[in-house]
């Protein structure tokens, strides 16, 4: 089973006019015949005791949120409302509110429209060769930062392999970011007798199971954590 | 059941268990060694009683340390073994110790047929000595060749480690150097591997042991490859080199896959079945249970498993590659074989594929390709 990042959908205008639905990075035109693209809009409610305010604030800034409104209730209760991309909300966005706020915040969301966004795809390429279930639309402004990030963290995930693995971070074919997994350096057993042979191949037949669990990319050999790298990069 | 040539005999006592060593040895127990020594006799006995056994090419004592024995304990376990018959030319290896090589004790050894001594040098190095907890000097070492050498040992080989901590490259060649000056004829260098149940494998894990580095082991490595080589020594397996004629005779049997018969405590056995699965056995690791079981049936496996024909064809490739000469048990994987020619690993020649130098670095990844 391959998990892929949640994604939503985005409605993209193409430059002959037409408007057509995409809900998976991959599928996203070419720039080239992109006019415009609109992301789906929620408007969300945090409810959340005072003292989390400013927390809540930080972090729905970081998603791109645009303030509306806050309400102080009693019982020492302030209600934020904040117009945000949907995309920001549904990675781990939740997760978040509810670890900078001690658990206390509560989130509500409705979605309200569409709104046109400078939005590019970020592709990756793992050992020269696109992964598809690495790509992902994201914000102009952070585009270069979330590849960079994505890239660092692939190459914590990555094992190494026979071979040195280039990861890179593209946005419409420019590589905004490169890290490499260093070749294997060494593995080679200083004793193979008699009675180191079944212990040894029990060894590599282990080893050899595991791998069998890696996704196959070209020549490389990617565990599925990394596939769910994209998911937790903030 | 194919014929059976070889023979490997366990002698699991030591006067100390050094801290890296994860062999089956125990510290030696007052009196527990002529039991073992009835018992291992016994099993030899009733082995070559059922199973299609010799004669010899080969013989074996490893340890432990069988050095340890007395003469006399040691023409008692010979004495089976000769009653399996052994070919002329057969080779007899008898592991030691520097600390037991006496001229009394070779003198012993050769005339019960022993003619390969391999000696357990490690190091020169005073302060290597003292972190593997040797109890010999390394002149005691070098005395011990001599004393071979002078009863009358025309083939001696001599263990040395390497990528030891606080020994640089310098410290390395320079006790490679010294054990080439006593012209032995084989010689297997080990790096020092960390296993995780030994107390090095501990102190390494508490961080009262730093080992060296992946660069530096492998430094040291391709400094006495072509140090040997220098010396004309035949590099012909990973950890092993031999003067012409030298090569172990009993390791390059187990490498090319022959059947051999392993007696003593945790000692393991290999047969091959005439359809081509091949069976592996292993006895019990304790020498006291050892004792007991060998001395009432004769018998004293543990466990063993049986390999399908096509899971041995890919043992064998696995351990036959580690063969620098070349191998041909990768025959029988020619989609494996190219893709581990393409990325370096092997290289073709004369039909058979060898390691290329990155390919002894990643030998376990090459040999790992070949299991199904």
């Amino acid at each position: 089973m391959l998990g892929t990042a949640p994604t939503v959908e985005y409605r993209v205008t193409l430059r002959n006019g037409e408007e057509v639905p995409v809900d998976n990075p991959d599928h996203l035109p070419s720039p080239s015949e992109i006019e415009s693209i609109s992301e789906p809009i929620v408007l969300a409610t945090i409810v959340v005791p005072s003292a989390y305010v400013g927390n809540m604030m930080q972090l729905s800034q970081e998603r791109r949120g645009q303030y509306l409104n806050t309400v102080y209730e009693p019982g020492d209760r302030v209600v934020l409302t904040y117009r945000m991309p949907l995309a920001e909300i549904i990675h781990d966005y939740y997760d978040q509110l509810k670890s900078r706020s001690k658990g206390y915040a509560s989130l509500d969301y409705e979605l309200v429209g569409f709104e046109e966004a400078n939005l590019v795809k970020l592709d990756v390429l793992v050992g020269g060769s696109p992964v598809d279930a690495l790509s992902m639309i994201v914000d102009r402004s952070k585009a270069q930062q979330q590849g960079r990030r994505l890239a660092e963290k692939l190459k914590s995930l990555i094992p190494r392999q026979l071979f040195e693995v280039p990861i890179q971070a593209a946005i419409g074919g420019k590589i905004v970011a490169r890290e490499t997994v260093p070749a294997m350096r060494k593995d080679v057993t200083a004793k193979c007798y008699g009675g180191d042979v079944t212990r040894k191949r029990k060894l590599l037949e282990k080893q050899k199971e595991g791998k069998k669990r890696l996704k196959r990319v070209g020549n490389v050999e990617i565990p599925q954590e990394a596939f769910m790298a994209v998911l937790s990069l903030d | 059941m194919e014929r059976i040539h070889s023979l490997y005999l366990h002698v699991p006592f030591c006067t100390w268990v050094c801290k890296y060593c994860d062999f089956n040895a125990y510290a030696v127990l007052e009196g527990l060694i002529p039991p073992y020594v009835d018992a291992l006799a016994r099993e030899i006995g009733v082995a070559c009683a059922e199973l299609p056994i010799g004669p010899l090419d080969t013989v074996f004592i490893g340890g432990g340390t069988p050095s340890l024995l007395t003469t006399a304990q040691l023409r008692q376990v010979m004495e089976p073994v000769r009653a399996i018959g052994m070919a002329p030319d057969a080779e007899v290896t008898l592991e030691a110790n520097p600390s037991n090589v006496t001229s009394e004790r070779v003198g012993g050894w050769l005339a019960l047929g022993v003619n390969r001594l391999s000696i357990g040098v490690q190091s020169l190095q005073p302060d290597a000595l003292r972190f593997l907890e040797r109890l010999h000097s390394g002149a005691d070492a070098i005395a011990a060749i001599r004393t071979a050498r002078a009863g009358g040992f025309s083939n001696i080989n001599a263990d040395l480690l390497y990528g030891l901590p606080g020994v640089n490259l310098a410290g390395w060649l320079e006790s490679l150097e010294v054990v080439l000056a006593e012209g032995v004829e084989h010689l297997s260098a080990y790096e020092l591997t960390v296993e995780s149940k030994t107390r090095l494998g501990q102190e390494v894990r508490t961080g009262l042991v730093r080992m060296p580095d992946a660069d530096n082991q492998l430094e040291q490595y391709w400094a006495a490859v072509a140090r040997l080589e220098a010396a004309h020594y035949g590099h012909y397996e990973i950890s092993n080199w031999a003067r012409p004629g030298f090569a172990c005779r009993h390791n390059l049997a187990a490498w090319h896959y022959q059947p051999y018969l392993g007696c003593g405590a945790g000692a393991h056995s290999m047969f091959r079945r005439n359809d081509g699965s091949t069976e592996r056995r292993w006895n019990m690791n304790g020498p006291h249970t050892y004792i007991k079981q060998a001395s009432a049936s004769g018998h004293a496996v543990a466990g063993s498993e049986a390999l399908s024909a096509e899971r041995a064809l890919g043992e064998a490739a696995m351990i036959g590659v580690r063969l620098l000469d070349g191998t041909s048990a990768a025959r029988d994987f020619p989609a494996q074989r190219t893709h581990l020619v393409d990325a370096g690993l092997l290289a073709e020649q004369d039909g058979n594929v060898r390691l290329t130098r990155r390919g002894i670095e990643l030998a376990n990844q090459v040999g790992a390709a070949f299991l199904v």
